[in-house]
């Protein structure tokens, strides 16, 4: 059984349905102050925990360029994540490949092996998506589609 | 590598949190009549995909009844909703441990095989179960992330 192309399809499948709600996500829901889990904010740790859990370990994370403390509240532009979406889904592409799915995860909160932590991260951007998808389809009515599977993988 | 473990585990920590949501939610949001798709109606719907995606062949099974929601008056019980999702936790443990990894999905043409299947339908738990959580967020109701297999919420 060769999982690595269908663990990629798959996250590519998942990242895709989380850009479809970051673009369609009007500014005016972007940043609304107050919100403890504004948009952006939810939408960039989605994809900074996705980033982190496909290295080798935590000691080897080298963060994105242009990362900065959220805690700080200097809100990452939809022109800025959608960049880092971008630099996450080469990550999937390279990252995968090289990646011994019997290893231990690498991250010691994690106590399974690396083939468990990509179902859960996979799991991970899920989830946030679908807390999105709510919130534009509450706030907003828009409708976003689902995405199945990814052919941009590589073995 | 044991991979069915592992899908077996990522499968009940979905179904965990979807349980959460179904579990905690106030009675007046089980079937809000401002909502285009009601709480009840996701719950099932996901459930009912869950159910049929475990299947090892498509055809030859028994069916649940398709959701829907068009019916006036017609609500699913949380009672009937969680009775379906702990068939669908037995169904985990006992279809994964036979299926054939390599086979064709069977159901979606253009999945790989059926380990792409489980991938796609942990996905399709997860994607609603984060629905259903940011529904209940007004409503400052406690739900949390599983991680794994048996391990309790955060």
């Amino acid at each position: 059984m060769n999982a690595k192309p269908v663990i990629q399809s798959q996250y590519l499948a998942a990242l895709a349905m989380l850009k479809q709600v970051i673009v369609q996500c009007p500014q005016t829901l972007w940043n609304v102050p107050g919100n403890q889990e504004e948009f952006w904010k939810k939408s960039y740790h989605t994809l900074f925990y996705v980033h982190l859990y496909l290295q080798n370990a935590e000691k080897d994370f080298i963060p994105w360029a242009k990362h900065h403390d959220l805690a700080s509240n200097a809100p990452f532009t939809k022109d800025e994540v959608l960049e880092y979406l971008d630099f996450v889904e080469k990550q999937v592409a390279e990252r995968v490949i090289t990646t011994n799915l019997e290893a231990e995860s690498g991250f010691d909160w994690l106590p399974f092996d690396k083939l468990e932590l990509q179902f859960y991260n996979i799991r991970h951007i899920q989830q946030h998506t679908g807390e999105l998808y709510e919130r534009l389809g509450t706030h907003e009515n828009i409708e976003l589609d689902w995405v199945g599977y990814s052919h941009n993988t590589k073995e | 590598m044991k991979i069915k473990p592992i899908i077996q585990s990522q499968y009940l920590a979905a179904l965990t949190m979807l349980k959460q949501a179904i579990v905690k939610c106030p009675p007046k949001v089980w079937d809000d009549p401002a909502d285009k798709d009601r709480f009840w109606f996701i719950a099932y719907h996901t459930l009912y995909y869950a159910h049929r995606y475990l299947k090892i062949e498509n055809k030859g099974h028994v069916r649940w009844k398709k959701p829907q929601f068009d019916k006036q008056g017609m609500v699913m019980p949380k009672e009937l909703v969680l009775k379906h999702l702990k068939t669908v936790e037995r169904e985990v443990v006992e279809q994964i441990t036979v299926i054939d990894l390599d086979g064709k999905s069977g159901y979606a043409g253009f999945l790989a095989n059926k380990m792409e299947l489980q991938l796609y339908n942990i996905r399709h738990i997860q994607q609603h179960a984060g629905e259903l959580y940011e529904r209940l967020r007004p409503y400052n109701v406690k739900v949390g992330w599983v991680s794994q297999r048996n391990k309790e919420p955060k």
